[in-house]
């Protein structure tokens, strides 16, 4: 983030807060509504001191008079700098390693029983993780599998990771990541299925691993992508839709629910609401969860 | 809210996309003596009364990505919360909307705008409350 | 190792290249397969929005009515403003709420279209349009509302104008709280909304 302007008080004192860049409890309110409406993000309570000092900072970024004067000009261009700054500034995109693991924990428990009940055995399960990034999340759903799944053994499994940034892919394929990327990955799985790489500091993936998870370029809002990506069972598509406006998150859904087999998940990232979004998916609670997936017959308007 | 039923307060689950019929709704009903959710919109609506299991639901008709008709056609098909008592509000000019309802499964049906005593009385009506 | 490399079909799979025959395209937006129906909507989009337009009063699927909307919106087709106005008004609530849903997406294309809404005399079309307003951009959202709520009787479209200006409204505003008090002194919930407008319309004060 854009540091705080300089300030002529010190820095070492708890300092009041600058009345340009304050951002009482009641500008965070309506706030927080404006931005649900437009984004589909929540903040909870206990993060309300975090998302005022972001905000505060993108007063400052753009030269706002006010946190009054930056919300108006929201207000007036939804899809403009400021707001791409905004969202920026208040979701966090490192990409990590058995990121919002718990999510992996409901593929296992929840959707896969799901999506490979009365299947032959001959046909494979199909994962997509879109976007990829450099990899950390196509690889830890293959690590997590492996490690957590009883039924890994009885299918043949697909993981396809896909970006827009090809610059990320070709990161991806080299799958060598710093400690920081692996910290939340358990020792035990570190050690089966990591070496260090020689010469500079940081962790090699396996090729048994590597290999497998197939990467590759795309656009979710191509058109195409349904017959690039067909037949999936589930996908993750997490941190992504937030960035795009109604019109390019209907497109994106639709896509998305093209690329899905009838029956198959969707997981978006957690500040994300797909009933927000779209009534293309069927909500299902899975204890204090809720999955989502494409229906298995069509729902009808009337 | 998923202590509901065990004898505490009644619970109710208000959906509607406009904030001040939420508000409004929430104010009237929570000072009525019955613990209050609200949802966004028919979708929004489905999952939080799969996830409370809420005594009574209001829903608006109109919302954006999924109706209050298509939010209890969904609702009356899940096995677990498909018999919660559902009042539908719309504006009077609807009559096909309120065939729609009743067909849904809906099993009540309010007029907007919602007056005080009407929301109160279907309300504990629907929860099996004691009149006051 | 269970996991396996998957293969991916990158070769323009377009399935023994279908017709684009406008024709052909509305009959397979009749299809039983729910694919094919959905290949269709994606390939009239392309070709002829106008079959798409047609299909609209008979879909049935969900899915596919969210599908096409979202291409015409996608493919900016030139009639869609006035075509999903005229929708605000269809006897189905679904295809009423899924044609506010293109209009808030479009922004300030809708403009023209919404505000020729805002004047039907149909106090439920109103309604739809009202929905659609605070997407519009602020200064003419504003503009509309003032205008509206000047004159609007009904208490329904009333509190959903309150309800966009809440979202939109500033200091320009806080001149109709009065006399819309007096003139809807009997409902309850517009005098609630009523508190909330000014709260928050005192809070944009000079």
């Amino acid at each position: 983030m854009i540091a705080r302007a300089a300030s002529r008080r010190t820095a070492e004192t708890e300092a009041p807060a600058d009345p340009c860049t304050e951002v009482t409890e009641s500008d965070l309110a309506r706030f927080a509504e404006f931005f649900h409406k437009r984004t589909g993000i929540t903040f909870p309570p206990h993060r309300s001191a975090l998302v005022r000092k972001r905000l505060g900072d993108c007063i400052v970024e753009y030269g706002a008079a006010s946190f009054r004067d930056l919300f108006l000009r929201l207000r007036t261009r939804p899809g403009g700098p400021e707001m791409q700054s905004v969202i920026n500034a208040l979701t966090v995109n490192e990409t990590f390693f058995y990121r919002e693991a718990h999510q992996f924990d409901q593929l296992v428990k929840h959707a896969l029983p799901q999506v490979t009940a009365r299947r032959p055995a001959n046909r494979p399960v199909r994962i997509l993780s879109m976007p990829c990034s450099t990899g950390e999340e196509p690889y830890s759903i293959a690590i997590y599998l492996l490690e957590n799944w009883p039924d890994v053994d009885r299918f043949d499994v697909e993981i396809i990771g896909t970006d827009i940034d090809t610059d990320a892919i070709t990161k991806a394929r080299q799958a060598r990541y710093g400690s920081r990327s692996v910290s939340r990955l358990p020792q035990s799985a570190l050690k089966r299925y990591f070496r260090l790489s020689s010469g500079a500091a940081g962790y090699q993936l396996v090729p048994g691993v590597a290999d497998a998870v197939q990467l590759a370029p795309s656009n979710l809002l191509d058109r195409e992508i349904a017959r690039q990506f067909k037949a999936i069972d589930v996908v993750f598509c997490r941190n992504l839709l937030i960035y795009f406006d109604d019109s390019a998150r209907s497109v994106a859904m639709n896509n998305l629910y093209d690329c899905l087999r009838p029956g198959g998940y969707i997981f978006v990232g957690h500040s994300e609401s797909i009933s927000r979004m779209t009534s293309l998916f069927e909500p299902q609670r899975v204890g204090e969860h809720m999955l989502h997936r494409k229906p298995m017959r069509a729902r009808s308007v009337t | 809210m998923s202590e509901a039923g065990t004898g505490g307060a009644k619970s109710v689950l208000i959906v509607d996309d406009a904030v001040t019929i939420r508000a409004y709704l929430e104010r009237l009903l929570r000072d009525d003596g019955f613990e209050v959710t609200t949802a966004v919109n028919g979708a929004d609506g489905l999952e939080k009364a799969m996830m409370l299991e809420p005594d009574v639901i209001i829903c608006d008709l109109n919302m954006p990505q999924m109706t209050g008709i298509e939010m209890v056609r969904a609702l009356r098909e899940n096995a677990e919360v498909g018999q919660t008592p559902v009042t539908m509000l719309s504006s009077e000019g609807d009559t096909h909307d309120l065939a729609q309802a009743e067909a849904a499964g809906a099993n009540y049906y309010m007029k907007k705008p919602p007056q005080p005593e009407q929301v109160r009385m279907v309300s504990r009506l629907m929860s099996g409350r004691a009149p006051a | 190792m269970p996991l396996v490399r998957a293969t991916l079909e990158q070769e323009a799979a377009e399935p023994a290249a279908r017709s684009d025959d406008p024709a052909d395209l509305a009959a397979e937006l009749r299809s039983e397969d729910d694919a094919v129906r959905r290949d269709a909507a994606r390939r009239a989009a392309q070709r002829h929005p106008e079959v798409l337009f047609e299909a609209l009063d008979d879909v049935r699927s969900a899915d596919l009515l969210e599908l096409i909307l979202s291409q015409l919106t996608t493919h900016r087709a030139e009639m869609l403003p006035d075509r999903l106005a005229e929708m605000l008004a269809d006897p189905e609530p679904t295809r009423r709420n899924r044609a506010v849903d293109c209009l808030t997406a479009m922004g300030a294309e809708a403009e023209p279209a919404i505000a020729r809404a805002l004047r039907s005399n149909d106090a439920d079309v109103r309604i739809q349009a009202l929905a659609v307003v605070p997407s519009l951009p602020a200064e003419r959202a504003e503009a509309l509302l003032i205008d509206l709520l000047g004159w609007e009787p009904d208490p329904n479209a009333c509190n959903c104008a309150l309800e966009a200006l809440l979202q939109v409204g500033t200091h320009a505003s806080q001149h109709l709280i009065a006399p819309l008090s007096q003139r809807f002194a009997q409902e309850p919930s517009i005098e609630f909304a009523l508190v909330l407008l000014g709260e928050r319309l005192a809070e944009d004060a000079p």
